[in-house]
């Protein structure tokens, strides 16, 4: 007895096999078992096949995928200034306390002995008072005659402010940011 | 309803660049199958898909859609692929006989009846031994049966001809047969 050859049988499994030759291997099959036993398998062959799981790719390849064609771009400095609202914000917070601390006698200066973070205050208090003094005295050479003088409190508060925020700015900058890099 | 490739195509190539990822994670599992059968290594096949999404990123202006989408970047990872293979010097030749087999061997009447074509250990034995499938028996193998191309669709991926085509894949699955009969222990009777 002839039997199917692999070619009518894939294509009859694939139902690729033309019309004319299907009606024969139909009839075939109908008569033979060892033909109709292939075909049985080469379809689960096919089907499981088909069925088979994909590969997964690992986390990371989308990412070096998309950093490549995809380059992030370089933060201006507006967008770092942006970035780091959140810290500046909360520097003015803490630059709030210390010069309200400060302007407030009665803050740091309750005590009789005085602790160590109160002396802290005073020296911090004292330098600024110095750098105040200067700069309200250089301020006072550039304004022009018949001007108002300013108030020396007002001009405290400025000077304040503005040295406190370059102070953590620079201390955040240079010397926390470096220590967090290095030991974390 | 998932968008179709053109439209996120079309995005991408009008400044959202971002949207590629969705391009590539609607591929990417089915193109790392194909690289890991025709490459055998995890790392291999990793690397070639990030050159070949890559490529297919630069390359998205002048794709014309004359073919679709995944016959051409399918192309793409094929061609990758097998320049990673012939850099290892791992392409496995097999001789070939150009007509179909007259003989065919097929199981015994011993089979027993109750065989479970629908079993998890068959599906893990036909994965395993696809994986084993030499090239370029193996890519063909996949992308009938994972990518569902046609003949002609193969054959414009691999470069071969439509008739080397129909012959490698017929091959295959005899060879994938043999070797799926011979795990599961099956007796052979040789058909006159």
């Amino acid at each position: 007895m002839n039997h199917l050859t692999v070619r009518q049988i894939l294509e009859y499994v694939d139902g690729t096999i033309l019309n004319g030759e299907r009606t024969q291997v139909v009839a075939h099959l109908e008569s033979c078992i060892r033909c109709r036993r292939e075909v049985d398998l080469q379809r689960a062959l096919a089907k499981t096949s088909r069925e088979a799981p994909l590969t997964n790719t690992s986390r990371r390849l989308l990412d070096r995928i998309m950093e490549t064609v995809v380059p992030a771009k370089r933060n201006s400095l507006l967008r770092k200034i942006v970035n780091n609202l959140g810290n500046l914000l909360a520097m003015l917070v803490v630059l709030s306390v210390l010069v309200y601390a400060l302007s407030t006698p009665s803050v740091w200066k309750g005590s009789e002995t005085p602790s160590v973070i109160t002396q802290t205050f005073k020296t911090y208090s004292a330098l600024y008072d110095r750098v105040s003094r200067y700069l309200t005295t250089e301020s006072a050479k550039l304004q022009s005659k018949g001007s108002a003088p300013r108030s020396r409190e007002n001009d405290r508060v400025v000077v304040l402010t503005v040295v406190s925020l370059l102070a953590l700015a620079a201390l955040d900058r240079f010397v926390i940011r470096r220590v967090i890099r290095t030991k974390l | 309803m998932a968008k179709p490739d053109q439209e996120i195509i079309r995005r991408v190539l009008t400044g959202e660049k971002k949207a590629y990822v969705e391009l590539v994670n609607r591929h990417k599992d089915k193109a790392m199958t194909l690289a890991m059968r025709m490459l055998k290594n995890r790392e291999d096949a990793e690397e070639a898909l990030q050159d070949a999404f890559v490529r297919a990123f630069h390359a998205l202006p002048r794709f014309e859609w004359r073919a679709s989408f995944s016959t051409w970047f399918y192309r793409i990872v094929y061609n990758v692929c097998a320049t990673a293979l012939s850099k290892n010097d791992e392409s496995q030749e097999v001789s070939l006989q150009e007509e179909d087999a007259g003989r065919i061997e097929t199981p015994s009447d011993e089979l027993t009846p109750d065989l479970q074509y629908e079993s998890t250990e068959l599906r893990d034995i036909v994965t395993e031994e696809i994986g084993k499938l030499p090239e370029p028996y193996a890519s063909i193998v996949t992308l009938f049966f994972v990518q569902e191309m046609s003949y002609d669709e193969i054959a414009s991926v691999t470069g071969f001809p439509l008739g080397t085509v129909k012959v490698r894949l017929f091959r295959a699955r005899m060879m994938l047969r043999e070797s799926i009969i011979g795990r599961l222990g099956w007796k052979k009777e040789v058909i006159a």
